[in-house]
């Protein structure tokens, strides 16, 4: 997936744990480490939108961009 | 003021209404206990049936060999053939008990979108389907076991297709489709799961 993920460079800059990030967030902190890795599919806006208002930062700087191999659009679907 | 008496009442109703997954848990638990009665029946009534000739003579009357010609051999022997084949539908009706009480155990884990449900009522489906065929056939069977031993000319081949049969086919098939459409819910909530 080229969407990586930098929440936990953000975290570092915050001087934020990921436990408590998690419960004011209101996601389990197994969710919030999936989403650290990437390992999930999508971001719901409301959960970026948490983020964002309790670590003061943009989604462009939790999201960034790397060229890499597209998923395919019947995997996308599916 | 009507926006205050809203306010007051709304947590309250909420306090009151219970969660739909805990009605569905306090259905399920209603649902197995159906399923323990409904086996405990299936198991019993047909062995009290066959062990007593006075109460099965009055059945097949009443229902099964109607022409008062024709004699019923309500021997031992006779009687555990005619058990023994009616044992087939009985067989086919507890395990649809059984994928029931299975279905209902899974939902009262929480696990009603998953794949556990589908495969239950899958095979729940599949269950009433060889129903509608094992019931005739298992019919057909008892009375033959109760009119084998009459001379020939008076022994019964009959096939009885009814009604009922064709509800439990009709029913099976529904239940199928409804797997179906669990299958491809199931998809959705684990994709959706997958957003976090």
């Amino acid at each position: 997936m080229p969407i990586v993920l930098t929440l936990d460079v953000m975290l570092a800059r915050r001087k934020m744990r990921s436990r408590e990030l998690a419960e004011r967030v209101g996601i389990t902190e197994a969710n919030l480490s999936l989403l650290k890795s990437g390992k999930v599919r999508g971001v719901r806006f409301d959960t970026l939108s948490r983020i964002c208002n309790i670590l003061d930062c943009q989604p462009g700087d939790l999201l960034r961009y790397e060229p890499g191999t597209e998923p395919d659009a019947s995997e996308a679907e599916s | 003021m009507r926006s205050d008496t809203q306010a007051q009442t709304l947590p309250r109703r909420a306090a009151v209404t219970p969660r739909p997954l805990e009605r569905v848990r306090r259905l399920a638990l209603w649902v197995q206990l159906l399923c323990v009665a409904g086996a405990a029946i299936v198991l019993i009534v047909p062995a009290q049936l066959w062990s007593r000739a006075d109460w099965l003579e009055k059945v097949a009357r009443s229902y099964w060999v109607t022409d008062i010609d024709i004699p019923l051999q309500l021997d031992a022997a006779s009687r555990a053939w005619g058990w023994a084949a009616s044992c087939l539908p009985s067989a086919v009706l507890l395990f649809a008990l059984w994928q029931v009480w299975c279905l209902f155990g899974a939902y009262r884990l929480g696990q009603v979108f998953t794949t556990e449900p589908v495969r239950r009522l899958r095979r729940l489906a599949l269950a009433l389907v060889v129903h509608a065929v094992a019931q005739p056939l298992a019919h057909t069977l008892s009375i033959l076991a109760l009119t084998l031993g009459n001379p020939a000319g008076q022994r019964q081949l009959v096939l009885g297709l009814g009604f009922d049969h064709f509800i439990s086919l009709f029913i099976g098939l529904v239940i199928w489709g409804i797997a179906q459409v669990m299958q491809q819910a199931q998809a959705v909530a684990e994709e959706n799961a997958e957003f976090i």
